[in-house]
Order: structure tokens, then sequence, then C-alpha cells
């Protein structure tokens, strides 16, 4: 037992337990790269349009089912807590960067698919976009890393932003680097999950007040 | 005459005598800590962050309960009881001297 009084540090232990402890996070974000993996190929069989609106929906569909484990997981096992304004604050704030990031991001993807992409400097060769997108990724998972202690977002972080560069640089199918990114933490969210599921057993109040 | 020898007075040399007590125990400390930073917990979310068994828990809260440091509401969710703490004004405020007094002896020394 720890008798912490660095607030900081025991108000992002609450958060990490309350939001990070049972893997479904990390779960969701490896099932959305594996599916951005796979993107080339349901492109192929829906065509671009479709494969849009397969994608939006299947993106909708885990943050679903995420939403959903972790509510009923949740209560039972870690219990409810309720953050105050400044928690709240905080996390709209990072949202939004987050928002505004990934919203950037994808336009920047965007207009380079359609080859609107600016010229960038002669230094960066053809790769301008490739290196952008890696480091908005990395912006993006550093700062959750950060700002939470979650020490395996840092690698996290390497391993999406690196997909980008490496499917540019290597003569490898279309997807692979995603596909192995998403795979390698979809295993740690399995983890994480099998692991929680065994630390947090699901005792009732009552049940548990007779020790 | 008989030279009355001088007794250290406790109170008067320990830096430490100023601190409420209620708070200073460890278990207690780790309870209104956790409760410091969030709006609310309930028992089970209380339990895995501080690590305390139910039966200290539960005797812990009952007495920062009766200073009026804590505020305990208890329902009843699928049969099962269920109690959801939080600080009052009065525990926000006597953690936050706590915690300044704690600092101040921690810089002297």
């Amino acid at each position: 037992m720890s008798t912490n009084l660095d607030l900081k540090q025991t108000e992002k232990a609450s958060y990490r337990l309350a939001a990070y402890a049972d893997g479904t996070a990390d779960l969701s974000l490896g099932l959305v790269f594996i599916l951005l993996g796979l993107y080339p190929l349901s492109r192929a069989a829906f065509g671009p349009d479709w494969n849009m609106l397969f994608f939006l929906a299947v993106l909708g569909l885990i943050v679903l089912i995420q939403s959903l484990v972790k509510k009923r997981l949740g209560a039972a096992r870690i219990g409810i807590v309720k953050f105050g304004a400044r928690v709240k604050n905080r996390v709209r704030i990072s949202l939004l960067i987050t928002v505004a990031l990934s919203a950037l991001m994808i336009a920047t993807w965007a207009l380079a698919a359609r080859g609107w992409f600016p010229s960038t400097p002669k230094w960066l060769g053809s790769y301008g976009f490739e290196i952008l997108v890696s480091l908005i990724v990395l912006v993006i998972m550093w700062g959750m890393a950060y700002s939470l202690d979650l020490k395996r977002y840092y690698l996290y972080g390497v391993l999406l932003a690196v997909c980008f560069p490496l499917q540019a640089f290597l003569p490898i199918d279309e997807g692979a680097p995603f596909l192995a990114a998403g795979a390698i933490i979809t295993v740690s969210g399995t983890v994480l999950l099998t692991r929680f599921l065994k630390a947090f057993p699901a005792v009732g109040e009552s049940e548990g007040s007779n020790d | 005459m008989t030279e009355e020898k001088a007794t250290p007075n406790p109170s008067a040399d320990n830096p430490f005598s100023g601190l409420d007590q209620l708070i200073h125990a460890p278990a207690r400390l780790n309870i209104i800590t956790n409760l410091y930073v969030v709006e609310s917990a309930d028992f089970i979310f209380l339990k895995n962050l501080t690590g305390l068994t139910w039966g200290n828990l539960s005797a812990h809260l009952s007495k920062l309960e009766e200073a009026g440091y804590v505020d305990i509401k208890k329902s009843i969710v699928n049969k099962k009881t269920h109690s959801i703490a939080a600080l009052t004004k009065a525990g926000r405020t006597a953690f936050e001297e706590y915690r300044q007094k704690m600092m101040e002896v921690l810089e002297e020394k």
C-alpha cells in the first residue's frame, strides 16, 4: 500500500485504472490498424466508395463493442468513478487535439490520394506525405503516453508511425505494415485483458465485505 | 533545594504534532488522497486503487465519515449494496491544510 502525496500521479493512476487497465482501448486500436491493413483488399472487393462506407461502419462497430465491453466489465470489476472538472477538461482538450490532428492527417491523405499534395522540399524526396503522417501519429500516441504515463503507448507510437514510411520505401504488399502493427497491438491488448480478468474478479460489495 | 529536571515537551518539539492525526494514518491518507483527485468513487474502485481489504476500507471510511470528511451514499443495485464515497468540503479543506503543513515540515527538515 502506498501513501502517495503526489496528486498528479494519483490522478493519473485513477484515470489509468478506469480507462486503460482492461486493455480494451489497446484492442480497439489494434483492430483499427488491422482494418487499415485490410483496406487495399476491401477496396478491391467493394470499390473505393463502398469501401469507405465499409471502413466507417466497421470502425463504428469497433467503438460500439469497446464501449459495451468496457461498461460490462468496468462497473463489476474496477468499480465506478466520477472525475472532477479538471480531469474532464484535460480529457476534452486532449480529444480536441487528437481529433484536429487526425482530421489534418485524413485531409492530407485524401489530398495525396488525388495527387494534390504540395511538392515537398528536395531533401525530403517524394516522401513528404508519409513523413508528415508518421509525425502526426507519433505526436498523438506519445502525447497520450506522456500525459498518462502509459509506457506501452510510446512503443505503439513507433510501431504505427513506421508503417507509413515502411510501406513507401519497401517493396512489400500494400497494408502489410499496418496488419503487422495492428496484430502486435491486438495481442498486447488481449494479454492485458486476460491479466485484467484474473487480477480484478467481479466481486460485489456485499460479497467482498466478509474478509 | 531540589533541582527540577527539565522534561522535554513532546508536543512542542514534534513537528508532526500539528498534523491532523485522522488524516495522518497511512490507510486513511491513502483513501483521502485518492478521493481528493476525483469527484466520487464507489467502494470497489477505492479498494482496487488503495489495495486495502474490504474490512479496513469500510472501517477507515466510517471514521472519515464520522469526522465529516467523507460523504457516503448507499443504494441497492441488483439486490446488492452499492456505496459511493466523496470528499466533503470540510474533507477537502482538511486535506489541503494537512498537505500544506506536511510540506512545511518536510521543507524545514
